[in-house]
């Protein structure tokens, strides 16, 4: 098959990436490849610690994509000869107060009921794990399947393993309407291919639309990606002082990871704010970071900043991604993976070459875009304010 | 106290002279999931939705606003802008006023923190932001300590109601000081709504008979297990204390007194 791919986040270029070994004729548009969310994630592969109540689907998927990472991380080093810093060492939980731990159990507890492995440890286990932790951390957990790898690096393996077929251009999905379609409706019925910014038509069988954050207008779920801001830094602590495991904690309330890569560095996040407007990193966000990082581990007090950053996550009413048909023929979604792109990435790409294969119009998953509404309206907002 | 009325018409809340539809009010802090507090508002449909505007700046399609406003439309539950967050009057006299540019609404939840650690009203600065808002024409409901006086302060520079803390944001720890809150209630002749500490259902039961006319709930919904679960959980509370403060409790005796009557018994 013909297939176009709109984005080349890690989501649009793992799923090019899959449809390239798969066989089919692939080619990806993105103006700027690899530096949306996804070049700013912490690369967590972290389903347990990100595991909350109501989102029990999403661990599901979580995890399935978590056992799918060491395989996938080796064929893509294997096949691009880009090493991911794929890290196994596991993460530990950690708590800083009393009331801290005593949030942290609640997700062990969430774990528990669902069969997933995790080591509750006192203070001082805590320690031994990671001696570069604060003496006042209080308590924690162990969770030896949350991994992480370097984002930018599975990007730049992704990109090398499709060469030319990336093209730095925006484009748009293009539609035709329905011969069927009754007077009045006006839903385009089947996508031909896409429209490249300098009005060029690149025909397509099908074409899957990984644009992150912001959904082009033929896509019918578009209003239910939002941008979710998120602000992170990279920094290098003095040699030997840096953990040797991703740590994830909440500090007097203050969630915080740090996460260790090759070469020294640790990554140290996240905010997360409902904002839009350009993703700016705030004096405010950055500060509660760092206060929050260098209680965790004293280690980092004398670190070297590296890079501060901030991007939009792409959210979704119900946190998980949006993955299969669209309901416009020959139109796919892989967006809205929110928290979790990085992890989700391998399983994403699998779900998405599935459908576009089958071509079959229902979505046979729990997280098809056809859990949302569609219908067309007015920004409510705008309708409410000036009723009141 | 207007009796509560067990039939005919509904225990409607005025404030401000605006009808309020429920005694269960919205908070929206702590929120994890858009879709919940869609769930939380369809089952709880409270008299008020909180949101800070410091913290949400999108009214975009798929926002926060965007889903709140489907939703409130559906169960005629208001929006509340509040200035979560802001450290001075000045701070939160500005943050009001872009929230009623941007949804135009002139009703306000002020809240000035003293810090970020432990989230207590700055009353000096409260007090301060409640009269200057009042002066540009908002209807002021303040977050504020269980202080009778600050409370009887806060009215007298014009403020709708007062909001009174149980305990300290997001802990739970539901009413640490019953005598405060009957004593901020006693105080007042505006609404009392009792605002931070809730944990569970019997807390906000508690705050209605001790006399309080509304309460306000969010960690204790948007954090729970089943956030609709505890929505309808904390509902059913607050309809509960208002029953029980209406119909009259018992005193509290220091021995016992047997349930059915030892004298006048038929017998033989
Ligand atoms: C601070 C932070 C930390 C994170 N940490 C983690 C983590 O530890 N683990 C994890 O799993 N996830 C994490 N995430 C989430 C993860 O980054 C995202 O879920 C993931 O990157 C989403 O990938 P994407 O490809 O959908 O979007 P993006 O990476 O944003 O890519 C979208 C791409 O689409 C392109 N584009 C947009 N419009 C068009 C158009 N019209 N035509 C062509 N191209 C277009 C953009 O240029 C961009 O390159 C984090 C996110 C943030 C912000």
């Amino acid at each position: 098959m013909r297939i176009a791919v709109l984005g080349a986040g890690i989501v649009g270029l793992a799923c090019a990436a899959e449809l390239l070994r798969a066989g089919h004729d692939v080619r990806v548009f993105d103006p700027a490849p690899a530096s949306g969310a996804t070049h700013a994630a912490a690369g967590m592969l972290s389903p347990a610690g990100e595991a909350w109540h109501g989102e029990e689907n999403l661990l599901r998927l979580g995890v399935e994509s978590a056992g799918l990472w060491p395989e996938y991380a080796a064929w893509l080093e294997s096949a691009s000869g880009v090493d991911v810093d794929h890290r196994r060492a596991g993460t530990l939980l950690a708590g800083r107060d009393h009331d801290d731990v005593q949030v942290v159990r609640r997700t062990l507890d969430l774990l528990a009921a669902h069969g997933i492995e995790y080591e509750e440890l006192r203070q001082r286990d805590l320690r031994e794990r990671e001696p570069e932790l604060s003496t006042r951390v209080c308590g924690g957990a162990y969770l030896p399947g949350d991994h992480s790898v370097n984002p930018r690096r599975v990007s730049a393996a992704l990109l090398a393993l499709l060469g030319d077929r990336v093209e730095h251009r925006n484009a748009a999905p293009s539609t035709t309407p329905s011969p069927l379609l009754a007077p009045g409706e006006d839903r385009p019925a089947s996508v031909e291919g896409v429209r490249t910014e300098d009005g060029r038509l690149v025909r397509a069988d099908a074409v899957l639309v990984a644009t992150g954050h912001q959904l082009p207008p033929q896509v019918p779920q578009r209003r239910h990606v939002r941008p979710v801001r998120g602000e992170i830094l990279r920094v290098r602590p003095p040699s030997g002082q840096a953990p040797t495991q991703t740590i994830r904690a909440l500090v007097h309330g203050e969630p915080v990871y740090a996460v260790p890569r090759a070469g020294g560095e640790v990554v140290v996040g996240a905010t997360q704010e409902e904002h839009a407007g350009d993703p700016m990193p705030t004096v405010g966000g950055v500060a509660r970071l760092l206060d929050a990082a260098r209680t965790l581990l004293p280690g980092l007090e004398r670190a070297e900043i590296l890079e501060v950053l901030a991007r939009h996550r792409p959210g979704t009413p119900d946190n998980g991604p949006m993955l299969g048909p669209t309901g416009v023929h020959g139109l796919y979604l892989a967006a809205g993976h929110h928290r979790g792109g990085v992890l989700l990435a391998p399983v994403t790409a699998r779900i998405l070459r599935a459908h576009i294969e089958s071509g079959s119009p229902d979505a046979a998953n729990a997280f098809s875009p056809s859990r949302f509404d569609t219908s067309e309206r007015m920004s409510r907002w705008t309708s409410l304010s000036t009723a009141n | 106290m207007a009796a509560v009325n067990a039939g005919t018409s509904p225990d409607r809340l005025t404030v401000n002279g605006a009808e309020i539809a429920s005694r269960l009010w919205i908070g929206t802090g702590g929120l994890t999931n858009l879709q919940t507090i869609v769930d939380v508002v369809r089952t709880a449909r409270p008299g008020f939705v909180t949101v800070s505007m410091r913290r949400t700046s999108d009214l975009g399609e798929g926002s926060l606003l965007d889903a709140l406003a489907g939703v409130l439309e559906e169960t005629g539950a208001r929006l509340l802008p509040n200035t979560a967050g802001c450290l001075s009057a000045r701070e939160a006299v500005l943050t009001a006023n872009l929230a009623r540019e941007a949804l135009g609404t002139a009703w306000v939840k002020l809240e000035v923190i003293g810090d970020e650690r432990t989230l207590m009203p700055d009353v000096v600065e409260l007090l301060d932001a409640a009269e200057t808002l009042v002066r540009q024409g908002f209807t002021v409901l303040p977050y504020t300590t269980d202080d009778p006086i600050v409370a009887q302060r806060l009215v007298d520079v014009g403020c709708a109601a007062v909001m009174p803390l149980g305990s300290p944001i997001g802990s739970g720890l539901g009413i640490r000081s019953p005598h405060a809150i009957e004593a901020v209630r006693a105080a007042v002749t505006v609404p009392v709504v009792l605002d931070a500490g809730v944990g569970t259902a019997s807390d906000a039961a508690q705050a209605m008979e001790l006399g309080c006319d509304a309460v306000l709930a969010a960690t204790a919904i948007t954090r729970a297990d089943d956030p609709a679960v505890m929505a309808e959980a904390i509902r059913l509370g607050v309809r509960a204390g208002r029953l029980a403060r209406s119909a009259g409790r018992i005193p509290r005796l220091t021995g016992a007194r047997p349930s059915s009557p030892m004298s006048g018994r038929v017998s033989g």
